[in-house]
């Protein structure tokens, strides 16, 4: 059964596919990652909607190469390192960092240049993004101090632990859950949200990152955001396709710029079930700003629903529009 | 559908206000008056009605610290195990943040088994950098902050300075912080930053205070009762380790820079009851409540209950 919530968002009550908080069987706060829907989303439109969706197959989606151009600009600055300017890379931004701010091996060493590297792009990643919702993240050495973010939290393991178990501990509210080392981990349930990035060396400190989405955001997406890169590994991105108006069939718009080749994955996803996948394809695209255009139908009418958009090299997400047809 | 009231929005322009959940018979109008013809409390009672007890605290749960509300006793645990002398990515800094990472992770814990949330972080506020949402330390060297005395936070609702050492409670319209700056070397300083996300309504179970080497912060909760009335008894209980004098305020839930009363109270070491009245012609509204310890304590609120 759908349950919607009432909450207050932007000084305007609107309807939420969960509570702001819940409490789980272990007595833990969690916060579940939220979606605002419009006045005339109702539980029938996001059960017999969601069952009657009609979305594109692989070869359905319309995809045209705009520029050859791969354009950083409109990108947000972390304000924290605004020395960095706007970077996307890791490679770059770690180089930045070292210049600026170079080792001396007393009170400066390796891990902390790269951890501030990624917080000055997580920093950037934020900024965009939360024009529209809100998603958290940080990056820090996971041993000690450690690495904290809303309710997930690294277990405070060392470097060589984590290189020698392949995974790093992360407490969650969804329970403790192992992040592969050099890898990115997507953390989900039906209601949550989350992402690590765990990047360790035979050391004692390794990188950590952490990401959650509070709330998801809505179309229209017009502002660049960019797609997080922690030491070269890709974290999703989420937004909820939302139909201007309540109708049986959409035109969905979206604007990707690519570093490099690359395919890039689309999945959608239910809003009552963030683990029920409904549909996904695989686009593959090379250097430049693409547009990918498809259509969406369903009766009675076309629900929000989860998108979820996996790149595997730099990528910024240009526009995500959504027009009836 | 279902709802719960807050007094905040989840998102307020930029801000990520801290919310705290409002019982039903709430009105603004009640506020408005109160702000014009005041609120009064009174203590009636203090009690001292046993000894400093560690029973029924939670540790982090992840770092391996003694379970303990005494923080020197995690920072000699903190400086035995945290290896500065074989790890060269190991530097002095980290021992005293560790320590403090774990005191605080352990108040959070204890925070969020009463009922809610809070954020809490410490590092080098120089890089990696400082932030627990959208609050965080700007980026200046060690030597810098000292040098002119105070450090920067910034907030979505503007720039506090928090003194190098030294502590500073952050309070905007809607949100609730606390900054603190232990140590500063010439490019690495250790800052902490904690951030009430969600109140905990009249807490029942043990909330230590927040404690970085001996700088205390404060401790945020929501004050209700249970039905609307002119009067409303308050009996809370906080334990101590040593003789302290600790100051209570009361803020509006809907404007946290208005404060509605304010008093301090003196503690024996040990655990102490107090009583107070709360009086209002027209009705006690739901309050944030704000407690301060005295710097090097080592404190807890046992709980906090409201009549009716």
């Amino acid at each position: 059964m759908v349950r919607l919530f009432i909450g207050i968002f932007r000084g305007k009550k609107v309807k939420f596919n969960n509570p702001w908080t819940i409490k789980t069987e272990e007595g833990k706060t969690m916060f579940p990652t939220r979606i605002a829907y419009d006045e005339w989303v109702n539980e029938r439109i996001l059960t017999e909607g969601i069952d009657n969706l009609s979305l594109p197959s692989q070869s359905e989606f319309e995809i045209t190469k705009i520029s050859d151009r791969f354009d950083l600009r409109g990108l947000a600055k972390s304000k924290r390192f605004p020395q960095l300017g706007t970077v996307l890379d890791h490679i770059e931004a770690i180089n930045k960092i070292k210049k600026i701010v170079p080792v001396d091996n007393t009170e400066i060493v390796d891990w902390m240049q790269e951890t501030a590297a990624m917080n000055a792009i997580l920093d950037a990643r934020m900024e965009e993004y939360n024009k529209y919702s809100q998603m958290v993240a940080k990056s820090g050495d996971g041993c000690i101090p450690g690495v904290f973010v809303c309710d997930m939290r690294f277990h405070g393991v060392t470097g060589y632990t984590v290189c020698s178990q392949g995974y790093a501990p992360c407490q969650t509210p969804l329970g403790t859950i192992r992040c592969t080392n050099n890898r990115g981990t997507l953390i989900m349930s039906s209601n949550f949200i989350g992402w690590a990035g765990v990047k360790a060396e035979y050391s004692y400190q390794w990188d950590g990152c952490l990401a959650k989405w509070n709330s998801i955001a809505n179309t229209p997406i017009t502002n660049k955001v960019g797609f997080i890169n922690f030491h070269g590994i890709i974290a999703p991105q989420f937004f909820t396709q939302r139909p201007p108006q309540q109708t049986e069939a959409i035109l969905c718009s979206i604007r990707l710029g690519s570093a490099s080749d690359q395919s890039v994955k689309i999945v959608f996803r239910d809003p009552n079930d963030y683990t029920r996948v409904l549909d996904e394809a695989t686009i593959n695209v090379s250097r430049g700003e693409y547009s990918i255009n498809y259509g969406v139908a369903s009766y009675p009418a076309v629900p929000p629903i989860l998108v979820e958009i996996q790149p595997s090299t730099n990528t910024t997400m240009n526009s995500f529009t959504v027009n009836t047809r | 559908m279902s709802g719960v009231l807050y007094n905040f929005a989840e998102k307020v322009g930029n801000v990520y206000p801290t919310r705290m959940e409002m019982p039903d018979w709430f009105t603004l109008d009640t506020l408005n008056r109160i702000k014009r013809l005041g609120i009064f409390a009174k203590v009636e009672e203090v009690k001292r009605v046993g000894d400093f007890t560690e029973e029924d605290i939670l540790d982090s749960g992840g770092f391996g610290e003694p379970k303990t509300l005494v923080f020197d006793k995690v920072l000699e645990w903190a400086k035995a195990n945290v290896p500065v002398e074989t790890e060269p990515d190991v530097v002095e800094w980290m021992v005293e943040a560790t320590a403090i990472n774990a005191y605080l992770l352990a108040c959070a814990n204890e925070y969020e088994r009463a009922g809610s949330f809070m954020l809490v972080c410490c590092d080098d506020a120089y890089i990696p950098g400082v932030s627990v949402e959208d609050i965080y330390f700007a980026s200046e060297t060690g030597g810098t902050v000292a040098q002119r005395g105070y450090s920067v936070v910034v907030t979505p609702q503007g720039n506090f300075n928090c003194p190098v050492p030294g502590k500073q409670t952050i309070v905007t319209k809607n949100i609730l912080a606390w900054a603190a700056v232990v140590k500063a070397y010439i490019k690495q300083w250790t800052g902490v930053l904690t951030k009430f996300k969600d109140l905990v309504v009249n807490p029942q179970s043990r909330i230590r205070f927040p404690n970085a080497s001996g700088l205390t912060g404060p401790l945020f909760f929501g004050h209700q009762a249970s039905r609307r009335a002119f009067r409303n008894i308050v009996e809370m209980s906080v334990t101590t380790d040593k003789p302290q004098t600790i100051t209570v305020t009361a803020r509006s839930p809907t404007d946290y820079t208005s404060t509605l009363f304010s008093f301090k109270q003196s503690l024996q070491s040990g655990q102490n009851v107090i009583r107070f009245k709360i009086r209002s012609l027209f009705g006690v509204p739901p309050m944030v409540m704000q407690i301060d310890t005295e710097n090097g304590t080592n404190a807890c609120l046992d709980y906090y209950t409201v009549y009716p």
